[in-house]
């Protein structure tokens, strides 16, 4: 199995600041990966380190086993790119738009464009600065998908969406991943929708890595564990500990199990996947050891 | 052909409440033998949901010996669960009443009861397919 | 890409042209009066120095220059219009930055690097076109003028030969340049014009008349010792004394008060009598293809170093 997207130790240096480090990870063929973190934890700077957009201070970056900067000329046609400010040229119309696609992409999909703006009702002779704010989202993220991508890198796609503009575009996005085994990178603030449409998840937290796996493995193998107030030591011992809260007296525990809890004194409660998120977002900022979680036997769709 | 829906606040694994649906149209009959289900590409058009959901959902039925999918022709019904879950129930029935007398006399109030029952359920169901 | 290219310049592009077009026809008209005024006023025949005392000649001469003052104002309007089809030139690369939408092309399949190889060949062609179109025009036009006025002021050496093009092409490459590093457009524009005017003052004034040494030669009385044509950098600020000692113009006025009156001659006895020349430095009038060589090759080597700064930024540090 061949990750899409894979990297090692790689990392983005702004000054002295890091905006991304010690980033390894693997986003396997045929996913939809969702990428979360608070503002300024280095989602956009993955994304432009993966699109070829940035290059990387430390480390490596692969997209399909090519480098985005050394190979962009195999590396771009099998990507498309939306970045976050939704960049279109303003005085271009709708059609110039889509001339600009045709001309400068081998694969391009005139058709399917012209039909999803039409299915949207964005007319060909607009002027793309005279759309909507949510129009120029979807003009862009048409010209991504017409490309005919292999891999998808989506900058908070839905950002700007309303709820039915929201849904519509992810049925045509998740539809593609179904007809063309399109991967799906996006990233997103928005936990709530996640575990619907991603099977994948990252977590990035102050420009670092703190959880990558697949979605039903984080969720099965996460456990609420809640007792009289006790020290976790023995619990620590055997399994991996998130987050832990005591109250005067009840010790609730968020753990990443590596088995059966045994112990008939922890009351186990399943957790969804925002709170598992959450709980990952607000650690405290020590070296968080970066889980690698990925089912070995879950066999790629197709 | 069925229509699947998501409840996203049920808490329930969104392939368990795929899962469920088709088990629930069995049971009504809503789904004969031979009937064919929806394509994975229609399900995630339709839902918005991602297909390896959909996929783990009708390999867990698959598994389960109930429905089939035949290669460049699609998913189908293998069998139903109507009439199996009719001539049972009422034994079921009985049972169920003698275990909830038993938790009346064990002083456990309605709420109680529920909660039992449900929790029970869902680590069982959890355990079986998981 | 050319597509792109053409499609993201084409208003700056037909505002160049039509800009082109007038001034075109604003200077094969002009041209051609000043050339109809050159032969019926038979300019041809009152040229050189040894017709400056013929008084009809200084009459005729005197018209014609009327009539090249008139065109005054038309020519440093011109000395701008490098700058101005430049900056014309370079601004949708800057908006393109301003925007953010190199996000958008540079994540197309075509690559970065082939993305500007396109985008600033056409670009420099486009202003080597302009600029060698227009300046051959240029140097049609200002030829009645030059016959009077020689090559080498400012009008016309700036107007004339290959430098009109080194200029459009330096004004390119400074916006290109800035815009890639200050991603604004409206403060690029600006910045572009006082750098470009600064740079081009600076050299035309400090060292344009240094690119070789100036002809050094005594004037000591009666006819100048430089043609119409040649270009004085430097009159009357040294003189010597008849030992080759410098003196100040102090020391000069001292032995022999300056005169007063239009009767020069008693002034030029005494300079005589104290042995003392004015030095003057001057560049000869046939140097004017070799000047506009030197100052040529300045600003295409400094529009190269520019555009190599302005690739570099935009393939490592634009993202």
């Amino acid at each position: 199995m061949t990750g899409a997207l894979e990297t090692m130790g790689l990392g983005k240096q702004y000054g002295d600041l890091w905006a991304l480090r010690d980033c390894t990870l693997t986003v396997p063929s045929g996913r939809v990966a969702a990428l979360v973190g608070p503002n300024g934890a280095g989602k956009s700077t993955l994304l432009q380190l993966a699109s070829g957009l940035n290059y990387p201070s430390a480390g490596v970056v692969r997209v399909f086993g090519l480098s985005p900067r050394q190979d962009p000329g195999l590396v771009l046609p099998r990507i498309g790119f939306l970045s976050q400010d939704r960049p279109l040229y303003r005085g271009f119309t709708v059609a110039e738009m889509l001339t600009m696609g045709k001309k400068l992409n081998p694969r391009w999909d005139d058709a399917l464009a012209r039909r999803r703006l039409q299915h949207l009702g964005i007319p060909l002779k607009r002027k793309a600065g005279k759309l909507s704010g949510g129009q120029q989202s979807q003009l862009a993220l048409v010209m991504a998908l017409a490309k005919r991508p292999e891999f998808l890198l989506l900058d908070e796609p839905v950002a700007t969406f309303d709820p039915l503009a929201r849904r519509e575009f992810l049925s045509m996005l998740l539809e593609a991943t179904v007809e063309d085994g399109l991967t799906v990178l996006l990233s997103s603030h928005i936990i709530n929708d996640l575990e619907r449409m991603c099977d994948y998840i990252i977590i990035l937290s102050a420009a670092r890595l703190t959880l990558v796996g697949d979605i039903s493995e984080v969720l099965d193998r996460h456990k609420l564990l809640i007792s009289v107030r006790r020290d976790t030591d023995g619990l620590e011992h055997l399994h991996n500990v998130v987050q832990v809260t005591h109250t005067e007296r009840q010790t609730t525990v968020l753990a990443r199990t590596n088995g059966h809890i045994w112990d008939p004194s922890w009351e186990v409660h399943d957790v969804s996947l925002e709170d598992i998120v959450l709980a990952y977002l607000g650690q405290p900022q020590r070296d968080v050891p970066t889980v690698t979680m990925d089912r070995a036997d879950e066999e790629v769709l197709r | 052909m069925i229509t699947f829906r998501l409840d996203t606040r049920s808490g329930l694994a969104p392939y368990l409440q795929l899962v469920q649906q088709v088990k629930h149209a069995l049971r009504l009959g809503m789904l004969e033998v031979g009937d064919q289900l929806p394509t994975i590409k229609q399900i995630v058009a339709e839902l918005a949901i991602n297909p390896n959901t959909v996929l783990k959902a009708y390999r867990e039925l698959e598994h389960e010996g109930l429905i089939e999918s035949r290669p460049g022709q699609g998913t189908f019904v293998l069998k139903t669960l109507a009439g199996a879950s009719l001539q049972s129930q009422a034994g079921l029935r009985r049972s169920l009443l003698l275990w909830l007398q038993e938790a009346q006399q064990a002083g456990l109030e309605e709420e109680s009861i529920q909660a039992l029952f449900l929790d029970t359920l869902r680590e069982s169901l959890r355990r079986g397919v998981a | 890409m050319i597509w792109l290219t053409w499609r993201q310049q084409r208003l700056e592009t037909l505002i160049g042209a039509a800009l082109a077009f007038m001034v075109t026809v604003l200077i094969i008209r002009t041209g051609l009066d000043l050339r109809s005024a050159y032969s019926t006023l038979r300019i041809g025949s009152c040229l050189g120095q040894q017709h400056l005392q013929d008084p009809a000649c200084q009459n005729v001469l005197s018209t014609f220059q009327d009539k090249i003052l008139g065109l005054s104002n038309l020519s440093t309007s011109l000395t701008f219009l490098p700058l101005l089809v430049g900056v014309l030139l370079a601004a949708p690369m800057a908006l393109e930055m301003e925007q953010g939408t190199f996000r958008l092309a540079w994540t197309q399949s075509v690559t970065r690097s082939s993305w500007l190889r396109v985008r600033l060949t056409l670009l420099i062609a486009a202003a080597a076109l302009f600029g060698l179109g227009m300046g051959a025009l240029l140097t049609w036009w200002r030829w009645p003028a030059d016959q009077v006025q020689g090559r080498f002021v400012t009008n016309a050496f700036d107007l004339e030969g290959p430098v009109f093009a080194s200029y459009t092409l330096f004004a390119l490459a400074l916006g290109l340049t800035v815009g890639a590093m200050i991603r604004r457009t409206v403060p690029t524009i600006g910045l572009t014009l006082v750098t470009f005017l600064g740079i081009r003052f600076g050299i035309e004034s400090w060292i344009r008349p240094h690119y070789i040494p100036p002809i050094q030669t005594a004037w000591f009385s009666g006819p100048p010792p430089f043609g119409t044509l040649d270009w004085v950098v430097d009159k009357g600020s040294t003189w010597r004394d008849g030992a080759g000692h410098k003196l100040s113009y102090a020391d000069v006025t001292a032995l022999c008060p300056a005169p007063t009156g239009g009767v020069k001659d008693t002034y030029v006895a005494c300079l005589h009598s104290h042995r003392l020349s004015e030095f003057i430095y001057y560049h000869p009038a046939g140097r004017f293809w070799l000047f506009q060589g030197i100052e040529s090759a300045i600003f295409v080597s400094l529009s190269i170093a520019l555009l190599a700064g302005a690739v570099r930024w935009m393939r490592y540090r634009v993202t």
